[in-house]
């Protein structure tokens, strides 16, 4: 018989512990899909965060280094500068990346690190059980905006791809949503050419996934998805926002 | 060791770093640190290493965490606020058993505190390197001299260890002119085989370097992370065999002990001359290494030799006095002359207060 798919060599020959439903599991697939098309199985590297992304090192065969809590991008400046010729993937949850990283993540792009930082865009912090993000959206239910997020108190849903593309410095901004095939297809092809401007030695890159995190959303994963279709994607317009 | 010129401590202290092999910085500007990341952002070029002016201490340090992971001798100097800021990423490198060198040019106080000199970190540094309990090495140079010569040192046991090293100056030490013989150069190391550096594969199994020793022997994740710190207590515990240095000045036939450190020490060696001119039997001991501290030396000073003893030290509620008083024999009297809000320790009252106590 044809052979016509294979578990990717660069994926850990085991299931990932992401809930049902989770799309962290995907984002992870294709990242390591990417790899092998572009042949870097040998120089990738990835940086884990803290959060349930933080799990993705576990799960893929290349060489993964841990960093606190938010400080990716700062590690990550001083791991690519010293080793010019790896290909470096920062992978961030929302909370990682956007609210205690902030600094960190403005001033890497800022200075256009040539890494790629992956952020996962779920909504909540998925590891400590749902608290508010700053990418919560407003009247969403979690477990510290249990009334729904007030925008007076909270502040607005911080969009960090507009953020990051309004500065003249990244190479590649871009946003892509994870829960539909179309939608799979485009984060990949996001991917890709996040990397080769990494591996051309163009600069810094973003993407930002929109995911699902159905276990805090307190959805079953269908009707997760159907949400991203009409609530989140409305916040988070899909599509690049520079390069 | 090349022949001696006339050099600012700070500067002095960088260009050894630079000899001792390290290729990478990062830091942020605090006074009085600034002359060490200003005479670095160009001289790291000069010398094909990199330069990281840091958004901020909690970048800088793990730009340094970042860059050892790559296998590359890396460096950041602070003060203070700024070490405070770093401590989580200093247990992480505890942890995750990655090296790294840290000098913390003190100045004085809590907070904000103020910009001269100070040594008022000893606590910060010696009980524990941020949340969780881990340790590294600690440095306590007295002279711009010996800060240099302890660079390469630190390097090398930061790397031995696997385990972040720091070095503690003053602003006062960091801003004197000193004639100062530096030391020769070398060439960085080759680190890309150690276990805490990533994607120097070729062929070997994949690291994953965290901070929590969850995965070694046993299946079961806790009894992984106890047994390494088990071993990580052991390893802690042999460094009070391998790795104490002190200095002992006239202590033969001392029979009053002043205990001191760092620029504190210096000060104590003329209040020493000064008694010795006056017959009075007094010698200095003097830890270089804070930790490990030396405490079986300390504890070794016997009762019917030492008749009092002082601790001195730039930093109010004492610290270090407590220490020494925790290892030195009870039945001798410690007294404590200390100061703050950046005044320097003087000889003279020095003197006073050991004579006070004979
Ligand atoms: C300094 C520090 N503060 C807080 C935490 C607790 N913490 C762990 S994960 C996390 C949130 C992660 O959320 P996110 O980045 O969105 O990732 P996700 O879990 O959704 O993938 C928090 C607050 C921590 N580990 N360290
Ligand atoms: S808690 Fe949420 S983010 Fe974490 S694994 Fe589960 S679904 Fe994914």
């Amino acid at each position: 018989m044809e052979k016509v798919y294979e578990r990717n060599k660069l994926l850990a020959n085991f299931n990932t512990s992401f809930c049902p439903g989770c799309m962290h599991g995907t984002a992870v697939k294709l990242i390591c899909e990417v790899a092998t098309e572009l042949g870097i199985e040998d120089s990738i590297v990835g940086v884990m965060p803290i959060g349930c992304s933080v799990q993705w090192g576990m799960f893929v065969n290349f060489d993964t280094f841990g960093v606190p809590h938010g400080r990716a991008a700062a590690t990550a400046t001083g791991y690519k500068r010293n080793r010019p010729d790896n290909v470096l993937v920062v992978y961030q949850g929302d909370g990682d990346c956007s609210s205690i990283g902030l600094c960190e993540t403005v001033h890497a792009a800022n200075r256009g690190e040539n890494f790629t930082v992956i952020m996962i865009n779920n909504q909540v912090y998925g590891m400590t059980g749902g608290q508010a993000a700053p990418t919560t959206l407003p009247g969403q239910k979690t477990t510290t905006s249990q009334a729904g997020k007030n925008i007076e108190e909270m502040g607005n849903p911080l969009n960090l791809a507009e953020m990051i593309a309004g500065l003249p410095t990244p190479k590649y901004v871009t946003r892509q949503t994870l829960h539909t095939p179309k939608g799979v297809l485009a984060a990949k092809k996001a991917i890709k050419k996040a990397f080769e401007i990494q591996i051309d030695g163009g600069g810094y890159s973003f993407v930002e996934l929109l995911s699902a995190c159905p276990t805090n959303w307190k959805m079953t994963p269908g009707n997760a998805v159907k949400y991203m279709n009409e609530v989140v994607t409305k916040q988070y317009p899909v599509g690049d926002l520079k390069g | 060791m090349s022949k001696k010129e006339v050099s600012k401590g700070n500067e002095a202290l960088m260009e050894a770093a630079v000899r001792a092999g390290c290729r990478f910085y990062a830091g942020y500007p605090i006074t009085p640190q600034t002359t060490a990341t200003e005479y670095l952002s160009w001289r790291m070029k000069e010398i094909g290493g990199q330069f990281v002016q840091a958004e901020s201490e909690l970048a800088a340090i793990n730009m340094v965490a970042g860059a050892s992971m790559s296998g590359t001798r890396s460096l950041t100097a602070t003060s203070g606020p700024g070490l405070s800021l770093m401590t989580e990423t200093l247990s992480v490198m505890c942890g995750g058993r990655i090296p790294g060198v840290i000098v913390n040019i003190q100045r004085y106080g809590a907070g904000i505190g103020g910009i001269q000199g100070g040594q008022s970190d000893f606590y910060m540094v010696t009980k524990t390197f941020g949340h969780g309990g881990l340790t590294g090495l600690v440095y306590a140079p007295v002279s711009t001299q010996e800060s240099v010569d302890l660079m390469v040192k630190a390097f090398d046991k930061s790397e031995e260890y696997r385990v972040p090293v720091v070095m503690l100056t003053d602003g006062s030490m960091g801003q004197m002119m000193e004639a100062v013989a530096l030391p020769d150069f070398i060439d960085p190391p080759d680190l890309s085989d150690q276990p805490y550096v990533a994607g120097t594969r070729n062929g070997r199994v994949k690291r994953a370097i965290f901070d929590t020793p969850w995965f070694g022997s046993s299946p079961n994740m806790a009894d992984n992370v106890e047994q390494a710190y088990i071993a990580y207590e052991e390893m802690v515990q042999k460094w009070d065999e391998t790795e104490v240095m002190y200095e002992e000045y006239m202590m033969d036939d001392a029979q009053y002990v002043i205990f001191a450190w760092g620029t504190s020490a210096r000060v104590a060696k003329t209040a020493v001359k000064t008694l010795r001119e006056e017959g009075k039997k007094v010698g200095l001991f003097r830890p270089i290494t804070l930790l490990p501290f030396p405490k079986s030396q300390i504890a070794a000073l016997s009762k019917n030799k030492i008749k009092a003893a002082l601790a001195v030290e730039m930093a109010v509620p004492a610290q270090f006095y407590y220490e020494v008083k925790l290892h030195l024999n009870n039945d001798i009297p410690l007294g404590s002359y200390k100061r703050s809000g950046g005044y320097m320790v003087l000889d003279e009252d020095i003197a006073d207060a050991m004579k006070k106590m004979m």
